[in-house]
């Protein structure tokens, strides 16, 4: 009967998705129809009740204050089970990939603290021609408390960031402390400073090399102010006590020891506007289109927006890197830690990766014309596999994925169990490295506490590099690709009490990089 | 832009687990969020605990999400379970125990049509919830509680009808 499959619309019809024949035929019906012009204006108007009421719902005062506490108090009785992030094998390739984009050609260092202090020199003198430049400026604005004597030595804003130089000195002379972004730091205007949609406000740090043992060096990146001026009221409750190396952008591995102490500081700031450039250039990679949106170029920073779509579900582009965009003959590249580098990846609809692309900056060169050199495609390859693992049977218990046999070589069952699983690694080997999960025999699957991963580069020419001897030597090879050959994994389940028995090893797909020699030319034309 | 890197900073920091970045989240959505909470458990105690609850889950499982889009659906279907599991609890004492007085509403807001939905269903109503207090779409809502859309469809379709009922039953008790 018709009424009663108008009725099964009326939902869909108020939603406003009915295509425009089903449209009409609705409404010339219900036009003509008592029974169903009753049942869809009560519909309406129960809906439009649930929509006004819900409105009026409100939020007690300090609800938020109120969860964090109890989030606090959680998180304080949980860190005697400390946990780690499984992240560590996956922070080490992004460093990695760090040194590529900015050692480039021009240095080979053989330890970090060599890299770290050229790095630091680079940005001293980077300040420098900002203030020459009028870009930046040295405020050199002090606050002392605790002993401890906190210097705001440079600032240089635009429209992409804020970048806030300090110094932290340690009167005692017995610590380095330097700052945690995520905690015991408040800009107390920031309201009145920056756009209220933009959180975090204080959303990045890097630390700088002091060969002092008490003085740390270091940079706060903030959001973008939203006026062309204005003065950012810092305030500091507590300072963290630093290690040697500390860079600060990950999270350390060892809980964190604090001082409090109360330091202010009022910031005078000027931004500089970047230059933008509306692209609409369009390339594509193994069939895959890639559209470069805009190019934004500001006194601290470059930034290359650009779109890729996934055409092919199995095969996706993960994410592509640009090595370098190049400008008469001058190359500028990714510097991961003033938050460039590894395109950061947001997905927008409809299977479209929409990505930033961040280099050193080319602000003083203003081109007109710019060259990028994409250098690869990750593409993360859907490829199910599973295999039974047998904790009563000897181990290692071996299997075959793509024609590399994996082994689980140990598996210690306890409230966090430790597994350690090897790859072959030979020519026929087809992938990097692959995602995966353990699982029990109830089809639970487990958290990695910890996954410490090894294994080999090989560069462009083929040859093989352990990959703990290149850790700071990266930028000596050529187009390396981190292949893993040995996990050593532990797992737990939080939720849950007993032993944690994994009962099946589920691969979920693998990571393959593919590289590319393609330069596309871009031409800019100004906008004002 | 500037959104974009702020939000792809604060994801970043999620999927590391940095539970300030994991609160900062929630806080923007509060108001969206405590609205089905509220819904639910009509106790703001109850609400709080829900968010805490989900809070830690979000953390404590983010290596679990596959997809970065579907972050949001994930949390929501976190957020719901939580919701329903503190609701079971309070059913399951509300039986020995009466319950509490629920703070005092003012006096112009008549959540009439609200108080109604805890008499739907629990099927019923959380789609309700989502569709018509939190304006997820049909196919958002079906990933949300895992269910195909036609049965998304169905149950909104009988929650309304259910609510329809209970109102027009109720008007003639003089509301």
């Amino acid at each position: 009967m018709e009424c009663k499959h108008i009725q099964e619309q009326i939902i869909d019809y108020l939603d406003g998705i009915l295509n425009d024949n089903e449209r009409i035929r609705f409404d010339l019906h219900v036009n003509g129809c008592k029974q169903c012009k009753d049942e869809l204006l009560k519909c309406e108007e129960i809906i439009k009740s649930l929509e006004v009421e819900s409105e009026s719902i409100s939020i007690p005062h300090n609800f938020m204050g109120n969860v964090r506490q109890a989030v606090a108090n959680t998180q304080k009785k949980k860190r005697k089970t400390f946990q780690r992030p499984a992240i560590v094998g996956i922070v080490a390739a992004l460093i990695m990939t760090f040194f590529i984009g900015t050692a480039a050609a021009t240095k080979g260092f053989t330890t970090f603290t060599e890299w770290w202090r050229d790095f630091g020199d680079k940005k001293n003198e980077q300040m420098e021609n900002y203030v020459q430049h009028g870009l930046g400026d040295y405020v050199n604005v002090e606050a002392e408390s605790n002993g401890v004597n906190i210097t705001v030595t440079s600032v240089v804003a635009d429209d992409v960031q804020t970048h806030i130089y300090y110094e932290i000195e340690d009167r005692n002379k017995e610590n380095k402390y330097m700052v945690d972004f995520t905690n015991g730091i408040q800009i107390v205007n920031q309201d009145e400073l920056v756009s209220p949609e933009i959180k975090p406000i204080i959303n990045n740090h890097l630390g700088l090399y002091s060969d002092k043992s008490n003085i740390y060096k270091g940079r706060l990146s903030i959001a973008p102010l939203a006026a062309s001026e204005g003065t950012i009221k810092l305030k500091l409750d507590k300072i963290q006590k630093a290690k040697e190396t500390d860079i600060g952008f990950s999270r350390p591995k060892d809980p964190i020891e604090y001082m409090e102490g109360d330091w202010y500081f009022e910031i005078p700031i000027k931004k500089n506007s970047a230059i933008v450039h509306e692209l609409n250039v369009e390339t594509e990679i193994e069939g895959n289109p890639i559209y470069f949106d805009k190019l934004t170029i500001a006194p601290t920073i470059t930034v290359l927006s650009y779109r890729f779509r996934n055409n092919k579900s199995d095969n996706r582009i993960n994410y592509i890197t640009i090595d370098s965009l190049e400008s008469d003959g001058k190359h500028v590249y990714g510097s991961w830690l003033d938050f460039a580098g590894v395109g950061i990846t947001e997905s927008a609809d409809n299977g479209w990766g929409k990505s930033e692309a961040t280099f050193e900056s080319l602000y003083y060169d203003n081109p007109t014309a710019i060259k990028v050199h994409i250098g690869s495609a990750v593409f993360i390859i859907q490829e199910k596999a599973d295999f039974p693992i047998n904790i009563s049977k000897a181990f290692p218990q071996t299997f075959d994925y793509l024609g590399t046999t994996i082994s689980i070589d140990k598996v210690e069952v306890g409230q966090s169990t430790k597994i350690v699983m090897t790859e072959e690694l030979n020519a026929h080997r087809a992938y990097e490295w692959f995602y995966y999960r353990f699982f029990d025999k109830e089809n639970r699957s487990f958290s990695k506490i910890s996954n410490v991963v090894d294994g080999y580069y090989f560069d462009k020419n083929g040859t093989k590099y352990e990959a703990s001897e290149y850790d700071y030597r990266m930028n000596e090879l050529e187009d390396p690709v981190f292949y893993s050959t040995e996990h050593h994994i532990e797992l737990s389940r939080d939720d849950f009490e007993g032993d944690v028995i994994p009962a099946r090893l589920a691969i979920d797909s693998y990571k393959k990089t593919v590289f590319y020699d393609s330069v596309v030319d871009i031409s800019l034309e100004e906008i004002k | 832009m500037i959104t974009s890197i702020s939000n792809s900073i604060q994801m970043r920091k999620i999927k590391k687990q940095d539970m300030q970045a994991i609160v900062d989240w929630f806080e923007v959505r509060q108001s969206k969020l405590y609205k089905i909470g509220w819904a639910y458990l009509k106790n703001h105690y109850d609400v709080e605990d829900v968010f805490h609850n989900t809070i830690i889950k979000v953390h404590d499982k983010i290596g679990q999400l596959r997809k970065e889009q579907y972050f949001e659906t994930w949390v929501t279907s976190i957020f719901i379970n939580e919701c329903r599991s503190i609701y079971r609890k309070k059913n399951k004492d509300a039986l020995e125990n009466p319950p509490e007085m629920i703070e005092e509403k003012p006096l112009e807001s008549q959540l009439e049509v609200m108080d109604n939905l805890d008499q739907l269903e629990n099927i019923h109503r959380e789609v309700i919830i989502l569709k018509y207090l939190q304006g997820f779409s049909q196919k958002e809502i079906s990933h949300i509680l895992n269910l195909p859309i036609g049965t998304v469809k169905s149950r909104l379709h009988r929650g309304l009808r259910d609510l329809r009922n209970l109102i027009e039953g109720g008007e003639s008790s003089g509301v």
